[in-house]
């Protein structure tokens, strides 16, 4: 996967380093058990200070997104399930909630938008359904 | 943590005006800082405060803890320094720049010099004089760090390079920064570098430094409110951290440091239709923040703490 | 590092050096007789009746050429790297300044003192020649000219004061170098020796003094 990151942008760099991860793990470019780059390799890579990345990663690691392996490097983890299914699920519906805010002002009809949904569904790598699933 | 660079009260006037005003700079080791501010802010004249080569009118410098006053040479073999302008001597050749630089230092680093005029395709036979600016900016660099110098001072050492060289000397940058316990103080007016370089900056307004704090924690502090009436916008608004206001008609538009609970209450009192709060990137932030009203420029100096973005607003200056 | 400063110094002083020689060459070769212009006016050509050293115009043109020497490489060793932010590098090296400022001065005295030790040397071993000169030569001819190598060091160093010392306006920076100047006309025309030598040794304290208190306070 390539990182990479703009200046000019209203995002900090370390915030554009850990959407990107997401995004890659999202879309299945990054798989569980993939390796990232060092943090003195994408310093490198992409010029910016050490620092701001090793706080992204740090941070996708408290999310449980990325593992550090002592001595062997950073990896994709196994998605974790620490929140229940509930919570999870009120995350998500406050996401869409500002979907249907922003379809709505574009005005989009409800067909309009689930079309777009479908088309765009098979991009990203979702889990397999789960058997609680309602 | 120990401090690298230290200076106290640091003053300098020239003639009646006052360039640079009590100032208390302090980096600590393993810190890029990046000192900002725009033209005749007294950033040149604070670095060359630092590096002894302009005398305060008061006010000390301690650089890894001696006094530049009174540095013995063997302190000045660990850190280095870069003017504007890379100045070197001209009529000389690469070769006799490394020999001559040579010679005054116990730790030399030869391969160093020798990857960096390779990777640049610098011949040692070149004279400086006929040299572009970006390859002029790398001999100097590879003179700067060979000795492997603790403390690295550079003045706008990107200014006038174009984009790519730019680039190149960044990376060269990012090299010297992996390197662990190496502190980095430069100035620049390109603002995409610091954000990419800088841990830390220092903004400097009329002799004064404003902002003493990591990087990312200033752009996101610096915030824009746009604020939509219903019928004309009232003149200006009195709250703390208040930069700059414009009234355009039906609106007015704020540039706030800090946005808390505070000034919310103070912008929702005027009782706006809407309030839309717009974030800012570095370069949008420092501009708004250094042409507002000077005199009562909000200060801000945090300190060191990376998840903590709370602001405090310790006043008006 | 010092030999390093000497060659520095001596590489930038070489163009200015090799003008002042040149012009020592053309006057000697004029006070030989050799002086090619003489020749063009196509007239006639007086009888040298000049004895050497005493009233001919090698003192004049020691004078001039030294002189000038003197003065251009006191401004341009100390002034010229100011212009160009050089001592921004070079005063950060690890070297004490006195020991930069040191050599430049040194580099300097001994380019303007070598000028003139070898005008009078190739000049006085022409005039030994017999039948160069219509009066016999002696060494201790010399004398008045070896009493201006001492004094034009003391020039080069009011121009080195000059160029480095801070100043707004350049009428007011050439004052050590005019203050010199006046200090070093008065000394020559003291026809005592005794009082020659503490006049130049003053001269040269003082200036000295001025010079290492401006490496120190000023501002580059």
């Amino acid at each position: 996967m390539q990182f990479q990151c703009d200046t000019t942008s209203r995002k900090p760099i370390y915030r554009q380093l850990i959407d990107q991860v997401r995004r890659g793990i999202a879309r299945g470019q990054l798989q569980p058990g993939d390796r990232l780059p060092s943090v003195r390799q994408l310093s490198r890579d992409l010029v910016v200070n050490p620092n701001t990345v090793a706080r992204a990663y740090t941070e996708l690691e408290r999310e449980g997104t990325l593992l550090t392996q002592q001595g062997r490097g950073v990896f994709v983890a196994e998605p974790g399930n620490d929140l229940t299914k509930k919570a999870r699920r009120k995350q998500l519906s406050e996401k869409l909630d500002l979907l249907f805010v922003e379809a709505v002002h574009l005005g989009f009809s409800a067909g309009e938008l689930l079309t777009m949904v479908q088309d765009r569904i098979g991009q990203f790598a979702f889990v397999t359904e789960e058997k609680d699933a309602p | 943590m120990t401090d690298v660079i230290r200076t106290f009260r640091l003053t300098k006037h020239y003639d009646t005006r006052r360039v640079v005003d009590c100032l208390n700079l302090q980096v600590q080791r393993g810190q890029v800082y990046g000192f900002l501010g725009r033209n005749g802010a007294g950033k040149s004249t604070t670095i060359k405060m630092l590096m002894g080569m302009v005398q305060p009118d008061s006010g000390e410098v301690e650089l890894l803890g001696e006094k530049v006053s009174a540095m013995c040479p063997k302190t000045r073999e660990r850190i280095a320094y870069i003017a504007e302008g890379h100045p070197l001597y001209n009529w000389m050749t690469i070769g006799e720049a490394v020999r001559f630089t040579r010679a005054f230092y116990s730790n030399w680093n030869h391969t160093l010099v020798e990857q960096i005029l390779d990777h640049f395709e610098l011949s040692r036979k070149q004279k400086l004089r006929r040299l572009s600016n970006g390859q002029r900016a790398q001999v100097s660099l590879a003179l700067a760090v060979a000795p492997e110098p603790e403390l690295l001072i550079l003045d706008d050492p990107t200014l006038g390079l174009d984009t790519v060289v730019r680039r190149d000397f960044l990376e060269s940058l990012i090299q010297i920064i992996h390197r662990k316990g190496r502190t980095i103080l430069f100035s620049s007016h390109i603002l995409g570098d610091v954000e990419r370089v800088a841990d830390r900056i220092g903004i400097m307004v009329d002799g004064v430094l404003r902002v003493d704090c990591p990087t990312d924690h200033f752009r996101e502090s610096v915030k824009k409110l746009v604020l939509d009436f219903p019928g004309p916008a009232p003149e200006a608004v009195d709250c703390p951290g208040l930069v700059n206001s414009w009234n355009l008609g039906s609106q007015l538009e704020l540039i706030l440091v800090g946005y808390d609970e505070a000034q919310r209450t103070a912008v929702e009192a005027l009782q706006p239709r809407s309030i839309e709060i717009i974030d800012l990137n570095l370069e949008e932030a420092f501009i708004e923040y250094t042409r507002g009203r000077k005199r009562s420029l909000p200060l801000f100096a945090m300190e060191e703490s990376r998840h903590d973005q709370s602001i405090g607003d310790q006043g008006i200056a | 590092m010092i030999k390093a400063l000497a060659i520095k110094e001596l590489r930038e002083s070489a163009g200015l050096m090799a003008l002042a020689s040149l012009g020592m060459v053309w006057a000697l070769a004029g006070l030989m007789g050799v002086n090619p212009l003489r020749y063009l006016s196509g007239g006639y050509v007086a009888p040298d009746q000049s004895i050497a050293f005493v009233n001919d115009s090698f003192a004049t043109w020691a004078s001039v050429l030294v002189g000038g020497l003197a003065v251009a490489l006191g401004l341009k060793q100390s002034a010229w790297e100011r212009g160009r932010d050089t001592y921004y590098f070079l005063l950060w090296r690890p070297v004490s300044r006195r020991v930069v400022f040191g050599t430049k001065i040194i580099v300097g005295v001994f380019l303007v003192v070598a000028l003139l030790a070898v005008a009078i040397g190739i000049y006085g071993w022409w005039a030994s020649i017999p039948g160069k000169k219509p009066a016999p030569f002696e060494w201790s001819m010399t004398f008045s000219a070896w009493k201006l190598a001492l004094a034009l060091p003391l020039i080069y160093l009011g121009a080195f004061l000059s160029g480095l010392r801070p100043g707004r306006w350049f009428g007011t920076r050439l004052i050590p170098l005019a203050g010199v100047f006046v200090w070093v006309f008065f000394a020559s025309a003291v026809p005592y020796i005794w009082l020659f030598i503490p006049m130049l040794v003053l001269g040269y304290f003082g200036v000295l003094v001025a010079i290492s208190y401006f490496v120190e306070t000023s501002d580059f």
